[in-house]
């Protein structure tokens, strides 16, 4: 399948010098983030924290223009926090109501999020999958 | 024992302290207010440690389908979760209606790391619902509890109820409450592990103290709760504290710790516990740590401010608090 890489992490990053992980099983993720567009939505891997929120923002705001459904496919995502989870929610409520995003493989950590955050859910999103 | 609202105050919060010595004198002064309020068609809430929740419960009979009982132990565990998950939650689905609460949030067995956030915790109530149609009162077991606790009760509640009947606190201040409460953390012990982040290194931070957390047992549902604690408290740092936050790591006997503390200066008192509708990023971030840990607590002055969490510990041997 073709791809398009439409973002990466903005701006270098330094290396790990100010804090190591005690022991090498310590859980790195397997690298930046990475968001590709895929057929009617987003694949995204790595993780979205302060320095993904612009490229996340844009991927997000870039698929959903296109009309239709928007499928995200997140399993290869380790970790996203609450400024980027209420991002897509924001995203999801502002679409049209015959629109939704449909989600695949979101982390543990998105469901816990949306669980205490956004309790009742939110109707403009549909998890597929595990959990 | 029953409190009254006082006529042409629709929006007033009524928010006494109810003083009880005895388990007869606890249903005494609950069930009558609870059933005043069922009387009047209120929505009511009682919301407090599972040995009262269960005489509530016993007593009120087939009443108690029509009030909603909550586990203070459980649901108010750590005090800043109460205002955002139980109180606003429940009073915000009574729109334009006067709802009544009973909220005990602070029982003998309090620990002394909790206990200043429990007192933080009733003086915001008066903030936090102040011209709202709320009825709120909370028991205070003056058996059990030491002497301050009770001082702080009269400071934190405008109204006081007693076997002697219903008067106003002289004592009433809130406001000095949260200025003697806002007081430096015990120090970190030596054995805290002390780091820097800043945005290059936010996930390297993130990934040393979830490997932490890992080493000492927390369950893997907890260590993502930890890994997203952390995240936040560190983001709100390079966000408005300075560009960077310091962070140490420890555990006490039944706890993983770990605070944040950075330049930043927090003049919301109310930050972290306001529904999410009504948060910025940084309230937003502190709504959701404030909702998964077991308690937050934090100070906060002109030299910065320091935000610590506590996870429990999976510990067979842990008892329960009496």
């Amino acid at each position: 399948m073709a791809e398009h890489a439409v973002g990466s992490r903005s701006g270098p990053r330094a290396p790990a010098q100010v804090v190591h992980p005690p022991s090498a099983e310590a859980s790195r993720s397997d690298g930046p983030l990475r968001i590709a567009e895929c057929g009617v939505g987003l694949r995204v891997a790595g993780e979205i924290d302060l320095n993904g929120h612009e490229v996340w923002e844009r991927a997000l705001r870039r698929t959903t223009e296109r009309g239709g459904e928007v499928r995200l496919d997140l399993s290869e995502l380790a970790f996203i926090d609450v400024h980027g989870t209420a991002l897509l929610v924001d995203l999801a409520a502002a679409l049209p109501e015959d629109r939704r995003v449909v989600v695949r493989g979101a982390p543990a950590g998105l469901h816990r999020v949306m669980e205490v955050l956004w309790p009742g859910g939110t109707t403009a999103i549909t998890f597929e999958g595990e959990q | 024992m029953t409190s009254v609202p006082v006529l042409g105050t629709e929006d007033r919060f009524d928010h006494p302290a109810m003083f009880y010595s005895s388990a007869e004198e606890y249903l005494e002064g609950t069930i009558p207010f609870i059933e005043t309020g069922l009387g009047n068609g209120e929505p009511v809430a009682v919301a407090v440690p599972e040995h009262n929740l269960g005489a509530v419960r016993r007593a009120l009979g087939t009443g108690a389908e029509r009030v909603l009982l909550v586990d203070m132990s459980e649901a108010g565990a750590n005090p800043g979760r109460i205002i955002p998950g139980v109180l606003r939650t429940f009073a915000d689905a009574h729109p334009g209606r006067r709802v009544r609460i009973i909220g005990e949030p602070i029982w003998p067995g309090r620990s002394e790391d909790e206990y200043p956030a429990c007192v933080q915790h009733e003086a915001l109530l008066n903030i936090a619902f102040n011209g709202r149609p709320v009825t709120k009162m909370c028991p205070y077991d003056v058996t059990g509890l030491d002497r301050r606790a009770i001082a702080d009760a009269e400071a934190t509640h405008p109204v006081l109820i007693d076997r002697a009947g219903r008067r106003r606190s002289d004592r009433f201040d809130p406001d000095r409450i949260l200025t003697d409460y806002n007081r430096p953390l015990t120090r970190a012990p030596l054995s805290a592990i002390e780091r820097v982040a800043d945005y290059a290194t936010l996930d390297n931070a993130r990934w040393f103290v979830t490997a932490y957390g890992r080493s000492v047992g927390l369950t893997a549902m907890q260590l993502i709760d930890l890994e997203i604690a952390v995240t936040e408290l560190l983001t709100n740092s390079i966000h408005h504290g300075g560009g960077l936050g310091t962070f140490r790591v420890w555990t006490d006997r039944h706890h993983l710790v770990c605070e944040v503390n950075d330049s930043g200066r927090i003049t919301d008192p109310l930050v972290g516990r306001r529904p999410i509708d009504e948060s910025g990023d940084q309230g937003r971030g502190l709504l959701l740590v404030n909702q998964i840990v077991d308690l937050m607590r934090m100070h906060t002055g002109p030299e910065g401010t320091t935000a610590r969490i506590y996870l429990r510990l999976p510990s067979p041997e842990l008892e329960p608090p009496e």
